[in-house]
């Protein structure tokens, strides 16, 4: 099958959420295969992350007073500011991620690779468009019958997806926002397991963490470090303990 | 009495004093240039569009007014040498795993790039303006932001260590 070809500037612009809708389906689907094109796609998510943690700390250091009080002479000296209109202060878009999240650095840096190679592990995703709430989202999941398990199959049990994929939520749990969260374990029909988490944004699942967590050989185990890259996540995150079943469908009935 | 302006603005003057960081490498001087972007900002409110970002807008200002400031006098010469910014170290990325010695490096990584670049990496991936407002903020076209864009996080990823091989030798699906 032919490959369709990829530059960087596309699959930055779809780490950034900047690329159109049809290039990042097709993208998406190129990613199942090409795991040399996820390593590419994992260096433009990565960075946008470390960028913005890197120099997160600038922002913390003290304004002088003297700029604070410069504004405010200002202000008190325009002639416009009796007819102030109220648009001025939806003139911000809101700030995109603006809380703290889970940094990337928390995590091992294999993991912080694994999100965007949770891409390559074949979950059919769209690309982030702004909007979500923690730093290291990377998509939202689009398979309808994806969504239809995380919205209401329980923990424990497990589900055959058409394409011949499985898929079984392992937890349900609140994260440090209380936003709801589900731990899945995703069997692709090749033989590879990702292990994700994906959390409630806006009536959509957000991926926050993938894993693909067993070689497709066949042999099946899941390695220790996928599983400390699973316990870094939750961790930073500052996800609650496991709902019960009886919560977990509360939880859920409240999605629909 | 409230302003609601000039309460967006001084909400922002942090991000602003760290673009004007960025671009000047000097406090004293990022302070000026923060002062002259509050002033023209005032100076020309009239001329603001609601409809578009604030934050855009007041880092466009002050970036010009860095141009202007570069053009007249020798500022320029008080910048730190970019050889004396300490070279980011190629660290092994995979076995990273203090949050400072990496934030470290990532400052560093950044601080080293050509200034085209780090002012690109800052508008969009840090005050996470869009490929259209970055490049109204440039003056630049978006395909020139864009390629801009790309070589500095490809450069960046290299300068951490993660760069493609190191992404794909840490793939936990092993043995491919």
């Amino acid at each position: 099958m032919q490959t369709p070809e990829f530059t960087d500037e596309e699959l930055m612009a779809y780490a950034d959420g900047e690329l159109d809708q049809a290039r990042a389906n097709a993208l998406d689907l190129a990613l199942v295969d090409d795991a040399g094109l996820a390593d590419r796609l994992a260096v433009f998510v990565d960075t946008r992350a470390i960028s913005r943690e890197a120099l997160e700390p600038a922002l913390h250091q003290p304004v002088p007073a003297h700029l604070v009080q410069r504004v405010r002479d200002l202000a008190a000296a325009d002639p416009t500011e009796s007819e102030t209109d109220d648009e001025t202060v939806v003139a911000f878009a809101p700030r995109r991620r603006a809380e703290a999240q889970a940094p990337i650095w928390r995590l091992p840096l294999a993991a912080g690779l694994a999100l965007a190679a949770g891409v390559t592990a074949g979950l059919y995703l769209a690309p982030q468009s702004g909007g979500g709430s923690g730093s290291i989202e990377i998509a939202t999941l689009v398979d309808p019958a994806l969504i239809d398990a995380l919205n209401t199959l329980p923990s424990g049990e497990a589900t055959m997806l058409g394409t011949g994929a499985r898929i079984e939520p392992v937890a349900t749990f609140l994260d440090g926002a209380q936003t709801l969260c589900r731990e899945f374990e995703f069997d692709r029909t090749d033989g590879i397991t990702v292990i994700s988490v994906a959390c409630q944004n806006a009536g959509q699942w957000d991926v926050q963490l993938a894993i693909a967590a067993s070689s497709p050989d066949g042999a099946g185990y899941v390695p220790a470090s996928s599983l400390e890259a699973l316990n870094a996540y939750l961790t930073a995150s500052d996800a609650g303990l496991p709902l019960s079943l009886e919560a977990e469908a509360q939880a859920l009935e409240q999605l629909r | 009495m409230s302003d609601p302006f000039a309460d967006d603005i001084i909400a922002f003057l942090p991000n602003l004093r760290r673009f004007a960081l960025s671009l000047c490498r000097s406090a004293d001087i990022a302070d000026d240039l923060v002062q002259i972007t509050v002033e023209r900002a005032f100076a020309s409110r009239a001329q603001f569009d609601p409809d578009t970002r604030l934050d855009a807008w007041l880092l466009r200002i002050l970036r010009n007014a860095w141009i202007d400031m570069t053009r007249r006098d020798k500022t320029r010469g008080t910048q730190i040498n970019i050889d004396d910014v300490p070279e980011a170290s190629v660290v092994d990325g995979s076995r990273v795993a203090e949050t400072a010695i990496m934030l470290k490096a990532a400052q560093s990584a950044i601080a080293t790039l050509p200034e085209n670049q780090r002012d690109v990496i800052l508008l969009i991936c840090v005050e996470e303006l869009s490929y259209k407002e970055a490049a109204e903020v440039l003056g630049t076209p978006i395909g020139t932001v864009m390629s801009r864009l790309a070589r500095a996080r490809i450069a960046l990823a290299e300068k951490l260590g993660i760069n493609r091989e190191a992404a794909r030798s840490s793939d936990s699906r092993g043995g491919i």
